[in-house]
């Protein structure tokens, strides 16, 4: 669906994007993640064909974005950043009008404006104008509008921001719904966001591309396995003297709790599981335990790595 | 054409949204109103070489509306696009740079036409008081309007440039007025030289000569080129202006 290759932008003084490659197959949902400033905005800009790159190639739904871009802003939807909406129309005259911009034959404009207001939630604000509409409901104004001429493709800059906890599961849920019949680019900066809809990360820095892959092997691959936590009842040097013993064990950290009791972070040298054997140890010396889990690598982890990796 | 026809109508109606229109409807007609009476009370007093309606067309009063009309409604087109961000929403549907530029400049262009065509009552006012029932000779007033609707029509392309050069809507304005009064003022030349070799070339710019020759019924060709060789002049920096976002840097 994207065929992205060798992707530059060059800016007066500086270089925003330094030869971006990937692709994204038909039916995936893409996460692109990176900090402020990492070119995120700016890519998802030129494959919507809203400016050019200096050099570099991208193919999207089959066409260049260069040479064929009509053909291109034809088969995608997109949201750019903050979704900027007309404030004095009405919802609907506002989705009528981007759908007969985009193409769509008079005859199936109202149904199909009263399908992506279903969709998204938005009927019932539908004569409602524009510049009254609460955040939430304008990034669903804004949603309903990408999806009005059915596109192959959906690039979303930052569907989520500054919406409040239950609009972002909202908007969560409709992605992932979405992602079903549609080929999904979006980025943002919600990490746990991307862990739950997305099937393939992309994370840039600097305008490079730093890693790309599935949100789990990339967890798996850049952190290894967790550290067991314990809370035990025993004397901190004793403790440490015990888990230091143990094979596969990389170091141990300890510090003490209320009521006498310590909290042990035990480190794997591998992609072990220590959480067996630390119960065994225990129960061999009768400590008192009130803690025992293994600690999940979050993608936030692999993140701030990766992305301050690269500043030194 | 098809797109044109879709943003032009979002267009209009966005005028009629906001209370610009109406305002802007009762300040042209309260003035040119009390510009028709104090004219047609002075003509009526006191006989003169120039008719009605080339007094109403070429007062003081109905100038300061000419120049001022067009930088107001044209400064918010393309700068408030780009200040909201909308521009980004637009431009990444299948629209292509000439049918923005052009639905945009008929939109204000159109509006303006709006705004001028209720004056026509006036004439039918008077006729009806003054119980004149001489056939009208409808030349000056077919006239008069053509020429204002021709130096409106260059000017609005100003604005659309001058709109589309920055992002903020004052400063649009500014630039808009500016190279309107320049052009405006030049043509005032047109009667300080009345002898020597610039007189024709000053003559060729003047919107002042243009509009009295107009509103007495003489329509020249060379003035209707004039007025549309600048606007599409105008037309054509707006567009380039608008695809530079499309250059390659």
């Amino acid at each position: 669906m994207i065929q992205v290759d060798n992707l530059v932008k060059r800016y007066a003084g500086f270089t925003a994007i330094h030869g971006l490659t990937f692709s994204v197959q038909k039916g995936e949902i893409v996460g692109f993640l990176g900090p402020n400033g990492a070119g995120k905005s700016t890519t998802m800009r030129i494959l919507s064909c809203f400016m050019p790159a200096s050099s570099g190639t991208a193919v999207v739904a089959g066409f260049d974005i260069y040479t064929n871009s009509l053909e291109v802003r034809k088969r995608i939807g997109y949201m750019p950043e903050n979704v900027p909406l007309y404030p004095e129309m009405r919802v609907d005259e506002y989705l009528n009008f981007r759908a007969a911009l985009k193409g769509v034959p008079r005859a199936r404009r109202r149904s199909q404006v009263e399908k992506v207001s279903q969709q998204c939630g938005i009927t019932d604000v539908s004569r409602k104008i524009i510049g009254h509409l609460s955040k939430g409901y304008r990034q669903r104004v804004g949603l309903a509008d990408t999806l009005v001429h059915d596109p192959d493709l959906i690039i979303l800059d930052e569907p989520t921001i500054g919406l409040d906890p239950n609009q972002i599961r909202q908007v969560r849920e409709l992605i992932k719904e979405l992602g079903k019949s549609h080929t999904i680019l979006l980025s943002t900066h919600i990490l746990s966001e991307v862990e739950m809809t997305c099937s393939r990360v992309i994370i840039i820095n600097k305008g490079r591309i730093v890693a790309s892959d599935t949100p789990e092997s990339l967890k798996r691959l850049r952190m290894g396995g967790g550290e067991t936590v314990l809370e035990v009842k025993a004397d901190s040097a004793v403790l440490t003297r015990e888990f230091q013993g143990i094979q596969g064990v990389d170091h141990v950290d300890i510090s003490p709790l209320d009521g006498g009791f310590c909290k042990l972070a035990v480190h794997p040298k591998g992609d072990e599981d220590l959480r067996e054997i630390a119960y065994q140890r225990i129960r061999e010396k009768g400590w008192p335990l009130r803690e025992l889990t293994r600690r999940r690598q979050t993608l936030e982890d692999v993140f701030v790595q990766i992305t301050t990796e690269d500043d030194d | 054409m098809k797109n044109i026809w879709i943003l032009f109508k979002r267009e209009m109606a966005s005028y009629f949204y906001s209370p610009i229109a109406y305002i802007m409807g009762i300040c042209v007609l309260l003035q040119m109103g009390f510009n028709f009476f104090t004219y047609a009370t002075f003509l009526s007093e006191s006989p003169s070489d120039y008719s009605l309606m080339m007094w109403f067309f070429n007062g003081i009063f109905t100038w300061i509306m000419i120049l001022v009309i067009p930088p107001v409604i044209t400064m918010r087109l393309f700068a408030d696009e780009k200040k909201t961000g909308t521009i980004e929403a637009l431009m990444t549907t299948p629209l292509r740079d000439i049918e923005y530029v052009l639905a945009k400049f008929f939109s204000a262009f159109a509006f303006f036409v709006a705004l001028w065509i209720p004056t026509v009552n006036c004439v039918f006012v008077l006729r009806h008081f003054a119980k004149d029932t001489t056939p009208l000779n409808p030349g000056p007033i077919i006239g008069g309007y053509i020429g204002l609707f021709l130096v409106g029509m260059l000017l609005i392309a100003i604005g659309c440039m001058a709109s589309a050069s920055t992002r903020n809507q004052i400063i649009a304005a500014i630039i808009a007025f500016a190279i309107s009064c320049v052009l405006f003022f030049s043509g005032i030349y047109f009667y300080f030289h009345s002898t020597d070799q610039y007189r024709e070339i000053f003559e060729y710019f003047s919107m002042l000569v243009h509009m009295q020759e107009m509103s007495r019924g003489a329509i020249e060709w060379k003035r209707v080129v004039f007025y549309l060789t600048g606007t599409i002049f105008f037309l054509f920096l707006t567009h380039r202006i608008v695809q530079s976002r499309q250059w390659k840097s």
